[in-house]
């Protein structure tokens, strides 16, 4: 087989057991949170592109907030608080909309739910700004269950589809009543998709017919799927994962737990690159030598 | 600081349930793990469940009762797909299916040729050279010649010689870079969800040493289960 007796360094790199592979990431995900370095980041492109958008929110403003399932919160939690903090503060109104389950539970998690006085994380924000539901926000459930026809109908035709919320309360005498179609809309964000955005109801019927600003906060698998989208003009920004919600955290002012994992993942990413380097050094080095050394023909010396 | 009851039971499950999953680097099954994986399906089905079925009383039946008569068509639609479990009366399922899959192509076919298609060519026909911009302009370059050279790499029609050939090799390098990039972005994503995640029962202080505890005596317990056979016999 070619092995050589004694300690080969190539063959304990190319064959490290995963056990302590995995072990050095919990260290190097939770050493930084149990003692913070302060690492610093700078704001990407697509994040200033997303805050643009926010920025220009007026007091009044529409604004669609698709819901994030629990899978992809904890990617894009810091991008959902911080958008949503930025929202509350423009004194923008809020149609929240899901197409899963736990995406109310995940909202309910950051705003609260007023009817059994369970706090969220921007209570405290919401107290202050006299953000409160059925006057600044509406949640009208599991809508986007009915596919196509929810998105068009939301689109074209609110007001003779949509009458309750998702308790069954009725929705008149809301600022609602001023939504008509989608030309009522001032923004759409998408708050954390499962994939990249741009393909979907909202790409479509929102920002393809009429024009309304489409904006996702992405997890890292949909990433580059919807930068074509940006390409095209449907999406006009995203924040990229958890970077990108550090990004938002630091541009709007109000250092969160985005920005506190951004040590994290700098070590992690040099982590995966020094594992990249390990693994191709005890490949050339070794496996591929075994695997040459096995087509030779026999007679070799072995020790 | 006092932690409410409710949340103190809820953070600590959490953490056990978290480090019990965990346990899945071990590369061995282990009781903690095949306990918690049960137990979160079960309990991940059930949570749906009870969601779907409020969602349909509170936006089916109250309306229905409160004189919209036209849920009634939806209602009875969707209790027609339930026929499917019945090999007799599967039959029955395929209307509400036709209605959706009929409805939601004539919605949205139009847009999804335009969006998916008719945009991202147009996307495509941008300047190679942008004057006074380097930096779109490599942007720009780099996005005709990668997308022909994939474009080539597909064609399947007929063999390609020659100068043409060394398009293929570009496509699918290109192909490969493009697949290595995904995949470092699904990477980050996931180191990202992974630090969330820990950060939420890190977070507050007074989670730390429950966190760590009881990773201590889950992953203690698995090495002494480990070493004394008990997994093999017990995960």
């Amino acid at each position: 087989m070619g092995e050589k007796e004694g300690f080969n360094i190539f063959k304990a790199m190319a064959y490290i057991d995963r056990k302590y592979l995995f072990l050095m990431i919990f260290v190097v995900v939770l050493g930084p949170i149990l003692f913070p370095i302060g690492i610093p980041i700078k704001v990407g492109k697509n994040t200033r592109l997303y805050y643009s958008y926010l920025d220009e929110l007026e007091s009044g403003d529409v604004v669609y907030w698709i819901g994030a399932t629990y899978r992809s919160f904890m990617e894009v939690k810091s991008g959902y608080v911080a958008t949503l903090r930025t929202i509350i503060e423009k004194d923008a109104k809020l149609i929240v909309v899901y197409s899963e389950g736990d995406e109310q539970a995940v909202f309910q998690s950051v705003m609260g739910n007023p009817d059994t006085n369970t706090p969220g994380i921007l209570t405290p924000l919401m107290e202050k700004s006299d953000y409160k539901y059925m006057e600044d926000y509406v949640e009208l459930g599991m809508i986007l269950v009915g596919g196509e026809a929810a998105y068009v109908s939301l689109a074209r035709n609110f007001q003779d589809f949509i009458h309750n919320d998702y308790k069954g309360t009725s929705i008149e005498g809301t600022f609602l009543d001023e939504v008509h179609t989608a030309e009522d809309i001032a923004l759409i964000v998408h708050a954390g998709p499962l994939g990249g955005i741009g393909a979907d109801g909202f790409g479509r019927h929102f920002a393809l017919d009429f024009g309304v600003p489409y904006l996702g906060n992405v997890i890292g698998v949909g990433i580059s799927t919807t930068q074509a989208w940006i390409d095209t003009g449907i999406v006009k920004g995203m924040l990229e994962s958890g970077r990108g919600g550090a990004e938002l955290e630091f541009l709007i002012g109000h250092p969160g737990v985005g920005l506190r994992a951004m040590d994290c993942m700098t070590l992690g990413h040099y982590y995966f690159i020094a594992l990249v380097i390990v693994g191709n050094i005890g490949y050339f080095g070794w496996e591929r030598q075994a695997m040459l050394e096995e087509k030779r023909p026999t007679g070799d010396e072995q020790i | 600081m006092t932690v409410p009851l409710f949340e103190f039971t809820a953070t600590i499950v959490g953490i056990f349930c978290t480090w019990s999953l965990y346990t899945q680097f071990f590369a061995k099954p282990t009781p903690f793990r095949s306990i918690v994986s049960n137990a979160y399906i079960g309990i991940g089905m059930g949570m749906v469940t009870v969601i779907n079925m409020w969602f349909i009383y509170n936006n089916g039946i109250l309306p229905l009762m409160r004189g919209e008569w036209w849920m009634a068509i939806g209602i009875v639609l969707s209790a027609l797909m339930i026929s499917r479990i019945n090999r007799k009366y599967s039959y029955l399922a395929r209307l509400p299916l036709a209605i959706t899959v009929g409805t939601g192509l004539g919605l949205g076919l139009r847009t999804q040729i335009t969006t998916s298609f008719i945009k991202q060519v147009l996307a495509m026909i941008v300047p190679p050279i942008v004057p006074g911009d380097i930096t779109q302009s490599i942007y720009n370059s780099t996005n005709i010649i990668v997308a022909l050279c994939l474009i080539m790499f597909f064609v399947y029609t007929r063999e390609l010689k020659g100068p043409l050939s060394h398009t293929i090799r570009l496509g699918a390098a290109f192909l490969y870079i493009g697949l290595g990039t995904i995949f470092a972005q699904t990477f980050m994503g996931r180191l990202s969800m992974f630090t969330g995640y820990m950060q939420q029962i890190m977070t507050p202080e007074w989670k730390i040493p429950y966190t760590l505890g009881i990773a201590a005596i889950i992953f203690g317990a698995t090495i002494v289960m480990d070493r004394y056979g008990l997994l093999d016999k017990y995960g």
